[in-house]
């Protein structure tokens, strides 16, 4: 029962509420004197993922022979 | 009002002259507002300074409208727990990106060249930055916030600087989390920018430093440009 009136907020909290049950003590990873949530290992493991995927991923428009736009403002490289 | 002709690299005696010119000519307004970029940050990985950059935009922004409102709309209304879930995930996205931002700049060593005051100003940002976002926690004005005070004052006064820096005392928190830490933090981030706008975006590793770095790690740390010793190894 709602104790306050609803608005479609409510009903997104509810939603996600019913996918994630939130009324229990946060999960957590041992491993000798580290102690992790499991929220902040997901989110650890996902930085790592996107930090590979920056890397390994080309980018868009991106020639493998050197354009013609380098600014004079710019240091050259390995300096 | 008329102004007097000087003669370049006269001295001057006006401050305000003095200072524009040394502003322009340690920044001038095409290093300031660059039209391109060198070929070499068409790369995902330049991506993350920029993205942490938006983050903190939406941040300020959100932030404003919370201390604009006040915890009873961001409790209690569904507009305000709107806008409080976006200064959260900005915050969760500022220091997810950031952090990406700082793993690139460190593997690429972004303090070559004379870049160490932008690796400072970077770091420095990212230090301050975390405890502008735990003052944040004890300043929801709800029981989590009161747990989190109730637990970390413990630590600042085992670390001898809860007379200084009281968790429980909301309006010092308040002040530091809307006031004196985003200040420190906008104010660094606007001196990184305008550090990497005069040195430039740091360029990858060349091929023959990479030949280099090889070369050091087989020798155990005695590169080609390492002196030649002489004896047996130790």
């Amino acid at each position: 029962m709602l104790l306050y009136p609803a608005s479609i907020w409510d009903l997104v909290s509810f939603g996600m509420a019913a996918i994630f049950n939130l009324n229990n003590p946060a999960h957590t990873v041992h491993w000798h004197f580290i102690s992790l949530s499991v929220a902040n290992v997901i989110v650890i493991v996902l930085m790592f993922a996107v930090f590979a995927a920056a890397i390994l991923i080309p980018f868009p428009g991106h020639r493998s022979t050197p354009a013609s736009v380098t600014p004079s403002s710019t240091s050259p490289g390995g300096d | 009002m008329s102004t007097t002709a000087r003669p370049p690299g006269e001295p001057t005696k006006s401050w305000t002259v003095r200072v524009r010119e040394r502003a322009v000519e340690a920044l001038p307004p095409d290093k300031l507002l660059p039209d391109g970029q060198p070929t070499y940050v068409a790369s995902w990985i330049y991506v993350f300074g920029v993205l942490s950059l938006a983050a903190l935009a939406v941040l300020i922004g959100s932030g404003v409208i919370l201390s604009l409102k006040g915890p009873a709309w961001w409790h209690f209304t569904g507009i305000g727990h709107f806008f409080n879930s976006i200064h959260m995930w900005a915050v969760e996205l500022f220091f997810f990106f950031m952090v990406i931002h700082l793993w690139g700049k460190y593997w690429m060593a972004a303090w070559r060249g004379g870049r160490a005051r932008v690796w400072m100003t970077g770091a420095v940002t990212f230090l301050i930055a975390i405890p502008c976002a735990l003052t944040g926690y004890v300043s929801q004005q709800n029981f989590d916030a009161q747990w989190i005070a109730t637990q970390a004052k413990d630590a600042m006064n085992a670390a001898g600087i809860g007379a200084f820096f009281n968790l429980t005392n909301f309006g010092q928190m308040y002040s530091y989390h809307v006031l004196l830490l985003p200040l420190a933090v906008v104010g660094l981030v606007v001196a990184h920018v305008l550090l990497v706008r005069k040195h430039g975006v740091v360029p990858p590793f060349e091929p023959h430093q990479d030949a280099t770095l090889v070369a050091v790690a087989a020798t155990g740390g005695a590169g080609p440009d390492a002196p030649e010793t002489t004896g047996p190894p130790a």
